[in-house]
Order: structure tokens, then sequence, then C-alpha cells
């Protein structure tokens, strides 16, 4: 949940006041008249602004980010904001967007000579539809030597919801003017020919009412349906009306939950309204007659399909519109989802139907949905909402194309940041922490480590919810290996991230109802057919983009998203990137380590990127592209985050391992150690503890993450020589095991570990957690053998262990395990459960070479029940049958997720 | 290659004809099939198909017609399915069922497969356990008629006319794994041929309410569990076994263990590159190091899978033990080591079978040298497992169980 913004005043009737000649310098006026004059100014700046602010929330047009960015600009202009575009440009600006706006929408221009009055245009009549509530945009301009203050007048009888009373009163200087608007409705019935427009002359300047001629039309029909050349289904419709409105349908159209969105980028404030609307039936509205454009969404991944029908007075058109696929996401395992809903009403304090969520998801063309239960708490109420089903999957909403999952939203405002719980069994409580969420008498505490520590101890990933300005947390978190993931995170901040080794892939989530269901997603590519389970082992690979509209492809050496290449200095790299959008594509790029290494601009919507370079280093290597030019770079949230705005997608990485090292940047681990120390001083300063224990647990998390920064580099090093001290062992293995999660055998080992002063020390403190003993013989033959013949797992949760390690042969090659189900017919690998030799900063799946060390191996089991597995392990030598001594069988008590939920 | 070796390589053959494992033909197998048991069908299969790859790997294969039926279980869909379908097909070749109880004994009755053995020769069967207690002790199967020879009373010489081995090495478990449903292999060698009466006795260890037969175990998962080096020996875990590797002539390793004294029983698991006599020294907690008149031998089985078991008495309170595993430079590996006292719990339940034991074939040597003429010879028949004939352990003076045999000149 972003933090909420006041709702905007929905004014009906505003105006928008300007000079003609350029303002100059404003607000620095010495004199008392120049007082006078600069207070006046700002009365003009905020009328301009409540204008554009009304026009966005009420009339949606295709322009309207235009309005919003102008808004945004006056905005800044108003507040004396450090940012604040010169008035000069503003000016230019203004005068742009306005021009567009008279020739849009109906409009007049008034002009006062300081004796009479005339209309522009004179020549033609404007044209009204009966029955259809439109703006009309009356431009006042004061040619006079004189100011003057006046306050238009429409006849009530067609001015609508009376809101004549709020013209504004607005005083106009010599050569400049004002804008006001008015929503006019006429009856069925009304048979009139022109508008009065009176003013309220409050200067007495005799200014003359003006007639305007006007003609009064029936309105047209449209009816229709969408299918997908079978059946009807659920889309987005868009429906641009001769008067340059968008205009809905009476069922959906109506629903301010969709209709009516949170402006958050740039952070202005207020609502804007949707410029389309749902249908999942057949869809009927009056239109203005003339030409009317319908286009039909049903997604990223289908064709917009655009169609203009000449509607005549009276005239009913009926239209049947089918919308292509673009690319079939599903062939090549790709599956659609929204990490982050709350499916309620704009007010977050109501649930909306799981119906309806149902019918948006498919009308979006979004698989999967997580439903975000969280608590939030206003001035004179707390609530939990949504909550239309426990934790889990919704059973009636879920099938084989799409699902419906309940998760949480565990969130701390003040200092740690918000959390995605996904694909767990119950409600991590208690929801919320800190004043601002959970009442102004609440800790800061539980801390949100606990929390994560709970969600993954139910099989649950946890994603760090909006980047890092809010999540100050989310360094901390990562290198405790408490991160599987990162929405709307900032790619400045996520290329440091990448830089120190980490391997995170992107998601995202619209935050639902602060944005438009499936405005930023997540596509996640699963293997085979699609499950939940899987969608969430899929962001556990990291095999996932981000996109708020193109979807983008990358392969290096034909290697995925997620994969990591091992390969030698000078091995080449092909790197491949594809991406296909609905939308002119822009920018595209390939980036590695934070270099643009290949580049295009284009206005197609397919585009193709192919490169080869030597790999020279480790690396990590994404994709991304961007068509935004509105200036949301300059406000500061970067052009290549999605969820800023459409028109964005990004990968997660594919990795480049040179001699089995991850990447490193020195500068991005002292970043992250400064960012934490920043950190450290506000939960010092500000954090609300009941106990100096809770203060103490707080700031050791964060100090023993400053600690674990500090350590990185000499931690990749000693994870990775085979001379490595038992003393550097130990002080790594400690990091080690703190990436364990919540684990009491790895707390126990760990306070043994941090006063043992022996290697015999060491090895016994790390021998409870060792599940795999791996020996390679002199001839490079990996035989294993396990601990304990029966381990308890928990379905869909990973689990950690350690191998211990006896290399007599002294090989420095990876070790890689695999899982073999004997009961399938062959015996095949068990696909029901992950098992990864954990790659990180810390640890390595290379040998050292040295005759004994520890590796860290991660079991994945996504069936429950008593299954048994065979373990089979390879060095990189070939697979030499050596019989049963290769092999270790294990029988997995997985303890299983909580079943199935339905809606109540 | 000389007459003498061809003369070996036929009596071999002749000897293994029908030792394969062989069902019943005439006892219904519905007769032990467990009704109402059900079992997570995946960890079932998987056991059978480890049962079926230790039962390849020693030398008595499934027949190709119940190998296809076992591949056809695993596309069976429900866990009913599957445990009922798994009992059809292994059920005719149990010779015993065992039921495990909570604590205490196991009730054991006969299964369906034919009490059929061969004179001179081993026959496999599987032995059906039923635990529904899920206990995950090991399951141990011996008789009096398995008892050696060497030392018997003079009484007892005509019943210990049997020889057990239980299969528990790779890529079987030395443990029940606790599964409802689970079978176990286990050879029989008969000394004779005709009708046989033999009792066999089974026990689980891990009893919940106390276990009086186990002493100490010893497991090498991590570290060679307490056993130390001495003489001449290099011992380290490694892949969850003991890497034992003698340096002379007399290598010897020690543990301390404390134990009641009495009748006790050292069992291990080993693979040994060479051959020769191993020997078992002990000490007690009133004279704390090993002596001569403390110490027994076992024959080494070279280069072949083995549970050896070896039988000593302690006078007083056991204090260690000292392994000598081998009288030369050479490896050994070892899986495992119990040491167990032979002073029976209650916990054993005995079932008498009668056995039919077939006739083996006489095959007839003659030995003669380069001009003809009869001549010395020394024979060491083995099996294609490397079993020696006549079992060392069922043969008594002039033939040394610790002496490979000699055949008679002539003959």
């Amino acid at each position: 949940m972003q933090t909420r913004f006041p709702t905007a005043v929905l004014a009906v009737l505003f105006s928008l006041s300007s000079v003609f000649a350029h303002e100059g310098v404003h607000r620095s006026s010495s004199t008392q008249g120049d007082q006078a004059a600069s207070a006046h100014r700002v009365s003009n700046e905020e009328s301009r602004l409540r204008l554009l602010r009304t026009l966005i929330a009420h009339w949606p047009m295709p322009f309207r980010e235009e309005l919003i960015a102008q808004a945004w600009y006056e905005h800044q202009f108003l507040h004396n904001d450090p940012q604040s575009i010169e008035s000069e440009k503003l000016a230019l600006s203004r005068e742009r967007v306005l021009k567009k706006l008279s020739e849009s929408i109906p409009s007049i221009a008034i002009e006062w000579n300081g004796k009479s009055t005339s209309i522009q245009p004179a020549t033609s009549a404007l044209t009204f539809c009966r029955s259809i509530e439109t703006p009309l945009l009356i431009t006042v301009r004061n040619h006079s030597r004189q100011a003057i203050c006046l306050q238009p007048v429409i006849d009530a009888r067609y001015l609508q919801s009376g809101e004549q009373s709020m013209l504004d009163k607005t005083e106009i200087a010599s050569q400049s003017e004002a804008v006001f608007l008015a929503a006019v409705r006429y009856p069925n019935d009304a048979q009139v020919t022109e508008i009065n427009i009176e003013f309220d002359d409050l200067k007495d300047s005799s200014l003359e009412s003006v007639a305007v001629p006007i003609q009064l039309v029936d309105p047209g029909t449209l009816r229709g349906t969408v299918t997908d050349g079978t059946r009807v289904v659920p889309a987005r419709v868009t429906v641009l009306c001769s008067d340059g409105l968008c205009r809905s349908d009476g069922k959906y159209g109506g629903k301010s939950t969709f209709t009516e969105k949170p402006i958050i980028y740039p952070p202005l404030g207020g609502f804007q309204r949707t410029t389309f609307f749902y249908t999942d039936d057949t869809f009927e509205l009056a239109v203005p007659p003339g030409d009317t454009r319908v286009i039909v969404e049903r997604g990223f991944h289908h064709r917009r399909k655009t169609v203009t029908h000449s509607i005549a007075p009276g005239q009913i058109v009926d239209v049947t519109l089918q919308s292509e696929p673009l690319i079939d996401m599903a062939e090549f395992g790709w599956v659609s989802g929204d990490t982050h809903v709350h499916w309620v009403t704009n007010q977050w304090n109501v649930d909306e139907p799981l119906d309806l969520l149902a019918m948006a998801q498919r009308a979006e063309g979004l698989r999967v949905a997580n439903n975000l239960t969280l608590l939030q708490r206003y001035a004179n109420q707390a609530f939990i909402k949504p909550s239309q089903a426990p934790m889990g999957p919704i059973a009636k909403y879920s099938n084989s194309a799409f699902h419906i999952q309940m998760g949480e939203e565990y969130r701390n405002e003040d200092l740690y940041g918000h959390l995605c719980f996904l694909n767990i069994d119950w409600l991590v409580q208690p929801i919320g922490t800190g004043a601002i969420i959970a009442g102004p008498d609440a800790l800061d505490y539980p801390l949100n480590r606990t929390a994560i520590d709970a969600c993954h101890q139910q099989g649950g990933i946890s994603i760090e919810a909006h980047g890092t300005g809010g999540n100050k947390d989310v360094p901390i978190n990562v290198i405790h290996n408490l991160t599987d993931s990162l929405d709307q995170m900032e790619p400045e901040m996520y290329y440091r991230l990448l830089d120190c080794g980490f391997r995170l892939p992107l998601t995202n989530g619209s935050d639902h109802p602060a944005r438009t269901l499936g405005a930023a997603r997540a596509y996640v590519k699963v293997d085979g057919e699609f499950t939940y389970a899987k969608w969430i082992h899929g962001i556990r690979k990291g095999r996932t983009f981000t996109t708020s509209g193109p979807l983008i492809f990358l392969t290096v050496n034909d290697r995925e998203i997620g994969d990591v290449i091992s390969a030698g200095g000078q091995q080449m790299l092909e790197i491949h990137a594809k991406v296909i959008s609905r939308d002119p594509i822009g920018r595209f790029q390939i980036i590695s380590n934070g270099d643009v290494i290949a580049e295009a601009e284009t206005q197609d919507t397919t585009a193709e990127l192919k490169t080869t370079i030597a790999t020279e280093e480790s690396r990590w290597i994404i994709a991304r592209c961007s068509n935004r030019s509105d200036g949301r770079a300059e406000w500061g949230f970067g052009d290549f985050n999605a969820i800023t705005g459409s028109g964005i997608a990004h990968t997660s990485p594919v990795y480049v391992q040179v001699d089995g090292r991850p990447r490193f940047d020195p500068d991005a681990a002292a970043y992250w150690k400064d960012r934490i120390r920043a950190h450290m001083r506000d939960v010092e300063a500000k954090g609300r503890f009941a106990t100096q224990s809770q203060r103490s647990e707080a700031l050791d998390y964060l100090r023993r993450g400053i600690g674990m920064f500090a350590d990185l580099e000499s931690s990749i090093v000693s994870a990775r020589d085979r001379d490595a001290s038992w003393q550097a062992t130990r002080d790594r293995m400690i990091h080690v095991l703190r990436r364990f999660g919540d684990h009491a055998e790895a707390f126990t080992a760990i306070k043994q570990l941090e006063t043992a002063t022996s290697l015999r020390e060491v090895r016994a403190a790390l021998q409870p957690l060792v599940l795999l003993n791996v020996s390679v013989n002199p001839e490079s033959r990996v035989k294993i053998g396990c601990r304990s013949t029966q381990v308890s797992l928990h379905q869909g949760k990973p689990e950690r262990f350690l191998i211990e390690v006896d290399n007599i042969a002294g090989i420095t090659a990876p070790l890689s395990l695999s899982a073999i189900n004997l009961a399938s017919n062959p015996p095949d690998k068990a696909s029901w459960l992950g098992i990864d030799v954990v790659e990180s900063p810390f640890t390595s799946q290379y040998f050292t070479g040295a005759e004994w060390e520890y590796k860290v191996v991660q079991l994945t089991p996504q069936t429950a029940g008593l299954r048994e597995v065979r373990i089979v392990g390879e060095a990189g030598q070939g697979t030499q049958d050596l019989g049963f001594r290769a092999t270790a069988d294990l029988l997995l008590n997985i303890e299983s997720k909580r079943l199935k939920s339905d809606e109540p | 290659m000389n007459r003498s070796a061809y003369a070996s390589v036929l009596l071999c053959l002749g000897i293994l004809a029908a030792s394969s494992l062989n069902p019943s033909r005439s006892v219904n197998a519905d007769d032990v099939a467990e009704v109402g048991l059900q079992v997570p069908s995946q960890p079932l299969i998987a056991q059978v198909h480890r049962l079926s790859e230790a039962l390849e790997v020693v030398g008595r294969p499934l027949d190709a017609e119940r190998l296809a039926e076992i591949a056809a279980i695993k596309s069976l869909a429900t866990d009913q399915e599957v445990t009922d379908a798994v009992q059809n097909v292994l059920d005719p070749l149990c010779l015993a069922v065992v039921n495990v109880a909570e604590s205490g004994t196991p009730t054991v009755s006969l299964g369906s497969a034919d009490a059929q053995l061969l004179e001179q020769g081993w026959r496999t069967f599987l032995i059906k356990i039923i635990n529904r207690p899920g206990r995950t002790g090991r399951l141990f199967i011996e008789s009096p008629n398995a008892q050696p020879l060497p030392h018997a009373p003079a009484d007892e010489v005509k019943s210990r006319w049997m020889q057990l081995s239980a299969f528990e090495g790779q890529p079987m478990r030395a443990d029940l794994s606790g599964l409802a449903l689970e079978y176990r292999s286990v050879q029989i060698y008969s000394r004779d041929a005709g009708a046989k009466p033999a009792t066999l006795e089974f026990n689980v260890s891990g009893d919940p309410k106390g276990d009086r037969d186990l002493l100490r175990q010893w497991r090498f998962e991590s570290d060679a569990d307490g056993w130390r080096e001495a003489n001449q020996i290099s011992i380290k875990n490694q892949a969850g076994s003991l890497q034992v590797q003698s340096l002379g002539e007399d290598p010897f390793m020690m543990a301390d263990v404390e134990a009641r004294g009495g009748p006790l029983m050292l069992r291990f698991w080993a693979k040994s590159d060479v051959g020769g006599i191993g020997q078992l020294f002990w000490w007690t907690r009133d004279l704390p190091t090993p002596t001569a008149d403390r110490q027994t031998n076992f024959l080494l089985e070279p280069n072949k899978e083995h549970l050896y078991e070896i039988p000593f008495h302690v006078d007083g309170e056991l204090a260690g033990v000292r392994l000598d595993p081998m009288v030369k430079p050479g490896e050994m590996r070892i899986d495992w080591i119990d040491l167990y006292s032979a002073q029976r719990s209650q916990n054993w339940a005995k079932l008498a079978i009668d056995f039919d034991c077939e006739s083996s074939t006489r095959v007839t040597l003659r030995v003669i040298d380069d001009a003809g003429l009869p001549a010395f010879a020394k024979f060491e028949i083995r099996d294609s497992e490397g079993r020696i004939y006549p079992a060392q352990s069922k043969r008594l003076a002039p033939d040394f169980f610790s002496v490979p045999p000699h055949l008679p000149w002539g003959r």
C-alpha cells in the first residue's frame, strides 16, 4: 500500500488564469504593492492547479498524462520547489496544454476590451449532445487596461450538480486571461440554441453577458461485446467520443474502484479518472454523434484492437470486437502475475467482491493475482482488509489458467518498510507495526525480519514492496538472505545490490487500488503446466521480468534469465535481447555491470539487440526498455522503473561467473554500509521500543548487516580459497549460517562458532547442520553419504543444510547435486524436489581444492508426504558409474501446506 | 588355463544352476496380504526399486515378469492401488511376515513362498514387514540353526545346518524406513539335503520402552564415532563409512564402550580388499587392556560386501574393544558396527519352518598331471558372488573354517 494522498475535491467549475505576457519574477517582490500582486498571483496559480486537477479527476481524455505533467509543474512552481521549471518554460508549457485542451473539448473564448465582449470562435455554434454531460472550457481574456474581477454564471438548469455557486471569483489582470470550466448537461427534450454566460462583475466594469450559439443533437448508442473468436470475454474498453472525451458504460464504468486512481508519479496527490472501463458482457453507452473510436485491450500480450464508427444521432451501432494475441506467452512458459493487490475500494476499508477481481484479472490478461491483507489505521478507525478469504489459494477462482491467492502485506511505515508475503498459510502477526499503521501507541516491534522469518517458516516468499525508497531494510534483509524478490525497484539501486554479488529477481505489483490491477506486473517462467507453486518457484529461481507493457526476453549464450554461466575471462558471451510491445518501444538497452553494452532507439513495436562481448570479469546482464519521455526521469523516478508508468520493461539478470566468483564492486558495498548506518541512526532516534532488549535487537540486526557488508569482500575470497585459515572459515561460516533464516540449530552453531578457538571446535559446531557428506576420491569421483536416512521438511519451504566435503583429489570443479525419483519409470529427475548447491558471496558451488570444506545445499520440496529421493553428485568429471556408493537415498517427511481454502 | 581350472568352472555352474529367487507356485499370496494397509506410494515404490537393485547386487534378480509388474505399479494412481499391487507382486516371494509392534515382540507368521532350499547352495527370500507403528529400528533375523559349527556342542552339529544372511548394504538400509510396509531380503544356505526343520527368530531394535539387546551402535556419517587408530592403521570417515587402511601386518583400532558382560555379538558390514583372519580383542573395567586370552578370530571375505558376526563372551563389565581387521596391508570399508547382547531379550519372535532342501548336483573332478597320472591339487570353489563352497562355517575338521577348502584327492 502506498502512502495515501488526500482525495482531490471534485469541483465541477474552477478557473485558471494567466497573463498573456511573461509573469516575470514573482514571489520576491519587496514593495507593498508587489506583495499584494504576489498574493494575487499565488491565488491564480492555485486556481490553475485546481482546474487541471479537476480535468484530470473528472474528464478522461487521451492526453491526460500531459495534464498531469502540467499540473505537476504548476504544483512545483506554486510550492517553490527547487526542482520547478523556469516560469518562461512553465508559461509556454501551459499555453501548449491549454491550446490542446481547447482544440479537444468544447471551448469558447470571451474577449473583453474594456468596452465590449466578443466571442471566439465567432463563426460556428458549439455542439452539445442531449443527455450527455459535457465540459465547457471558457477562457476570458482581459485586453483592457484595468483588472477585472468576475464570476461566470450559467443557467442552473443545465449546469451539472448545481455547482454554479462554486464559480470561482477570479481577478483577471490587465492583458491576462482566466480559464473556467463548466459541466453542462441538456435534458432529452431540451430545445436551446444558445448558452448564456453572465458575469457577476465584482469590480463593476460593466462586463456584458454573452450568448454563445449552440447546437443540440441527440446521442447515438454504441453497443458492443468483446470476444476471443468463440465467446464473450472480459476486456478493457476505451470509447473516445467525437467531443474528445472518453466515456464509459454503466455496469463497471460507474465503479470508482475501477475508474478513479490516485496520482502517484509524480506525487501530485488527488485522483485521476481512467479513460477505459471493464466489460465482461455487452456494453452499451450513449455517445455524442460523430466519429467514435473504440479501443479494446486484453492485457500486455494482446494487440490493441481499434475501430472507428461514425454514429448518427439516434443510431444504435452494434460492434463485436476481437483482439488478437501479440504473443503466446504461455507457450514459452511465461506467466503474468501481480504480486501486490488489495482488492478493496479506493477508501481501502471496504472489500470488493472477488468476482470482480476475477473479471478484471481476465480483462487485464493477468493470470496470478495476489490479494494481500493489511492492517491500516485512519484517524478514527483501524481495519484489516481485504478480508474476503483466509490466506492461501481461493479454489473458486483458481484453475490452470488463472489463480487468486490471498497473501499479506506486512508493514512498518515509520522505519523498516512494506513486505509482500506470498504463498503463506497464515497471516503473520501483528500485520503492521509502528505508530502510523498500528496506532499512536504502537511499537516498531517486532522487527520486520521476525515477520519475514515467520513467512519463510510457512514456505512463503517475502518481496520488498516499494524499492529502497520506503523499504529502508532492503540491504540488511538482502544480506541476511531474507529478500526473495524486489518490487517497484529503482534500477540504479538494484544494480548496486547486484554489484555486491547477490542474486535477486525483480517482480512487480500494482498496489491496487493505488493503481489499476496489473499496471506493473511480473512475468515468471514456469516449467510445464502452470501451478502457483511453480510460479513461486520461478521467482525463487530468478526467472522473471517486470513490465508495464513491453514483453522482454534475454538470453546469454542461450542461457535464460536467472541462470548462472561459468565462464573463463576470454570466453565470448553472445547476448540476445528481444522485446515486443503494443506500443512503440523507445529506448532498448542491454546493461552489464552498470554499463550500456548495446542500445537501440526505435518507434517500432518489436526490436532485437544482439551483441557479443568477452566475459573479462564476473557479470550480471539485464535488458530493459522504456518509451517514457514524459519527464519522469527529471522527477527523480528514472525512466526504467516499471511502476512509474506504462511502456517500461526490465529483466532480472543472467549471471556470469569467472573463476567461481560473483560480481563484486567495493563501492557498492560501501554505499550500502552507509545507507544502513543512516538507517541505524533513524532507528536509534525514532524507533519506539518497549524495552532495551527490543531496541538492542533492532540495532544488532542493523549492526550485523553492516558487519556482513564489511566482510563481504573477504568472505567472497575465503569461500573460494583453498588455503583459507580456519579462523577465516569460522568467520565466514557465521555469515553463512545467518543466511539460514530462523533455524534453531544454526543459532546454536553461530554461538559456538563465535567462541570457537580451534578447527576442531569449528567442525563440532557445524556438525549438527551437516546433511550430506561428499567425498571426492583421487580419481575425482564424487561419493555421497547422508548423515541421516530421514529428514523433515515443509512443502514449498527451502531448507538449508551443510555439506561436508572431503576432497582428496583437490579438484576445483563445481559441485552439482541432482535428485532422482526412483518411483518413476524409469527413474528420473525428481521434479518435486528442488536441490541446489547454494552460490552466494559467502559460499560457492566450486570446490576450493582444500581437502576439507563446507558447502550449502538447499532443498525445496513442492509435494507433501513421505517421499524418497536418491541424491546424486557430480563435480564436472563426467558421470562414471560408481554404483550405490555415489548416491544417497534419503527419506523426506514433508509437512503439507495448509489445505486449499475456499471463499467463505 | 589348465585342466584343474576347467573342472572348477564346471562345478560352479552345476551348483548355481537352480539358485534364483523363486516364488511360491502353490500358496495363495492373498493369504498374507495385509488388509486395509495403505502406504504412501512414492516412497513405497522407491523402496521396491531399491529392493530390486539389491537383489541384483546379491545376484538373485527378480524375473522379467515381476520387473515388468513393478514397472507397471509406477503408473498406478492411488496409494491404495500401489500398496495392493506391491503386495501382489512381492508377497509370493516372502518367507515370513513380521508384524512390528508398538513395543516389544513382533508377531511373525509364515509367508507364502515355498520353503525350498538347495543343498550346498543359497536361496534368496523376501521378508515382509508390516510396521504400522512406524518404528525405525533394525530388523534382526537369526536362527539357532545358523549358529557356527566350530566349537559347537556335539549334539548341535546336526541341527546347525543353515547359514543366514540378511542383505543390509547399499542400496538397502540397515534400519527400517518407518513405512508401514517394507520388504527385506534374506539368503539361506543349507548344508544338507532333505527335510530340514528350522526356527527363524526376529526382533526389531529401537524399542521405545528400552532396547535391551543393542548395546552400542557405531555410525560413520560424520566421523569415526569413537574408534581410534592404535597400530599400523589409518581410519577415516568417508561418505558415511569408515575407511580403514592397514599399513602393516598387525593393524588394529580401538574403541571404548561400556556395557554389561556376558555373551555378546559384534556385527559389522564391511568390504575388505584382502582376505585372511581378523581378530577381535576386548577389555574390561577391572582389567583395562586387551589380553591374548580375551580375543576371538573371524574370517575375512575378500572383495565382497559381507555381514560379519563375531560372538564373544565377556567376564566382567566391558570397557572397550579392539578390532584387528586385517593381517596385511590392504583396505577395508566398514559401513556400520553394532554391539549386541547375545543373551536374548524376550523380544524375539520365533517362527518354525520346515524347509525342503533339494539335493545338489554331484560333480566328480579328476585331477591328472601332464603325464596323465593322478595328481594332488588345491581347489577353491566360489560362486559368482564370491561365496566359497562348501560354506566354511558349516565344515568340521579336517576342514577348518579358517582355511580354504581342499577337496579329497581324486574327487
